[in-house]
């Protein structure tokens, strides 16, 4: 919602940005074009779109894990390269290494980025871990923890050097149906307690509506943004959100303008 | 546990079945071992084939047993070639991994070389080297690297690029130096496989040092055997090779050891898995 955006340098900033791949043949891949979001401050901001939409492509140019062909890309005014501790990241995977145990595993950004962790940074982890309920695994692998627990992690570890901008990409993609519930609701409780700008690539349209204040809508090949939805629903957000007509109302209007179009040709055709 | 209120549905199983079920694994194959020997011992003495072409396990035990205040010499001589040829195998095809897989220039430069170097049978080689580096030690030693080095190189720089995809991504969102990559992430993620080729290259380690010892040696197992068999005393020879058996038995299970206990998640990952 904008007038949550009170301050003048947005957390995340794309402006006008289009972004291509070459394939082996040479041939050129667009992924993005000509995309702008602009993410305020605190605001929590989800991407749907079917595969191949490009929402992850704009996720990894925030990251800097690539650079845009065209356009600009910032994190609080900065390069995405040097914006370094302000910026976490949860990947669809835990990617948490396998010969370190929890602890270790959340402190690798302090250990990257500072060397040996102080007693501050483990007040941090230990912080973390009871805000994301995995107090009490810190000494065990990250083999003994169930994957649910494992994502716990990565966001704790995401969390570690207390960034201004937290990327989810397909967070919850990779939990069984019933964890990935459960981790939505207990995302939306650490987003209440930390106030987090968060951006949450998704595929779930249901989840992307739960959790955000804007719902971005992309379309594909080229990726595109097909619209920008506010989600006006009351927070704190709970279970009983999913049964408000609100709710439904926004899920509906943005399965339309994903495959709205596809799904009522389908019902028009004749049948055989 | 809610075993106390509920009944049980399958019996507990019976003390000796437990102390089967522990202990099966070691008591099969001694078993068959043993009968094995037993076979062995009662075909020859059956049919009485003479010594020179085999001898029975007993005449074999009694020949190390009228050999034994040698056989601690020719037994760390031969120990000595493996671990050094071994040890140099992991010094050179190590470091050298490192560099072949952070450049793909150098990878290209190197590969087709370090093939031929391994197409060229090692047996072939080993005269040529006695004569260039003369009867020792280092000819000896060189022996057991040339035939234990590729095989480790080979795994080890598979290891090192088969770093999962995420795993290299959160590398970089980290901005990771290459040195705390490699470091942090790369050698302890290519940890099954460089053990996977310690493994391979203990092994053919003892190899080396036979064959190194057939073409020149004073001393060690190798060189037993030729002597053995100089004299047709067949029983020697074949103690000789139940003692390097043993030796590539006990060092194979001392790489697994260390990985075990220094690297239990390489061990937990059985053999390299890329996930």
């Amino acid at each position: 919602m904008p007038d949550r955006i009170t301050n003048v340098i947005p957390a995340a900033d794309v402006v006008a940005v289009s972004h291509a791949y070459l394939t082996r043949d040479g041939s050129e891949v667009l992924a993005l074009e000509d995309v702008s979001l602009r993410i305020g401050r605190g605001e929590f901001v989800a991407i749907v779109g079917p595969s191949g939409c490009g929402k992850s492509t704009l996720l990894r140019l925030l990251a800097g894990l690539e650079h845009p062909v065209r356009g600009k890309v910032q994190v609080s005014g900065l390069a995405p390269e040097a914006a370094g501790e302000l910026v976490g990241i949860v990947f669809q995977k835990p990617t948490l290494l396998d010969w370190l145990n929890v602890e270790r595993n959340i402190l690798l950004p302090v250990r990257v980025r500072r060397g040996r962790p102080g007693t501050a940074d483990l007040a941090a982890a230990r912080a973390l871990m009871a805000l994301t309920g995995i107090d009490g695994f810190a000494q065990r692998q990250p083999f003994e923890l169930s994957g649910g627990m494992q994502q716990r992690a990565a966001i704790c570890r995401a969390l570690i050097q207390d960034p201004d901008l937290l990327l989810m990409d397909e967070p919850f993609g990779a939990l069984d149906a019933l964890t990935r519930e459960e981790m939505c609701f207990e995302l939306l409780r650490i987003w209440s307690d930390r106030r987090k700008t968060i951006l949450f690539v998704t595929h779930s349209i249901p989840e992307a509506v739960l959790l955000a204040d804007r719902v971005v809508v992309m379309s594909p090949r080229p990726g595109r943004i097909a619209a920008v939805i506010a989600v006006d629903l009351p927070r704190p957000r709970s279970l009983a959100t999913l049964a408000m007509p609100g709710f439904q109302a926004h899920t509906q209007t943005i399965r339309e303008l994903i495959y709205g179009d596809k799904l009522r040709a389908t019902v028009d055709r004749p049948t055989l | 546990m809610a075993t106390n209120s509920a009944p049980r549905l399958i019996a507990p199983p019976s003390r000796a079945a437990r102390a089967w079920f522990a202990s099966r694994g070691v008591i099969v194959p001694a078993v068959t071992l043993a009968l094995l020997l037993v076979a062995w011992e009662a075909s020859v003495r059956v049919f009485v084939i003479p010594v020179f072409l085999l001898p029975a396990p007993s005449r074999i035990w009694a020949e190390m047993g009228s050999m034994l205040p040698h056989l601690p010499r020719n037994i760390l001589a031969t120990l000595v070639t493996v671990l050094l040829g071994f040890a140099a195998s992991v010094i050179v095809a190590v470091p050298l991994a490192i560099a072949i897989s952070s450049s793909a220039g150098l990878a290209r430069a190197t590969y087709p070389l370090l093939l031929m170097t391994q197409s060229t049978p090692i047996v072939a080689i080993a005269p040529i080297l006695v004569v260039a580096f003369g009867t020792g030690q280092v000819s000896r030693t060189l022996v057991a690297f040339l035939i234990a080095f590729f095989p480790l190189l080979v795994s080890t720089v598979t290891g090192l690029l088969a770093t999962p995809r995420e795993i290299r991504d959160l590398s970089r969102s980290l901005r990771m130096s290459f040195f705390q990559e490699l470091w942090m992430i790369r050698l302890p993620a290519a940890m099954p496989f460089i053990f996977a080729g310690l493994k391979v290259a203990v092994t053919l380690s003892v190899i080396g040092a036979v064959v190194s010892e057939f073409v020149t040696a004073n001393a060690g197992l190798g060189y037993l055997i030729t002597q053995a068999t100089a004299f047709f005393n067949v029983p020697m020879a074949f103690g000789a090779v139940v003692l390097l058996a043993l030796m590539g038995i006990g060092l194979f299970g001392s790489v697994v050891l260390i990985e075990r206990v220094f690297f239990p998640w390489s061990a937990r990952a059985g053999r390299p898995a890329v996930d």
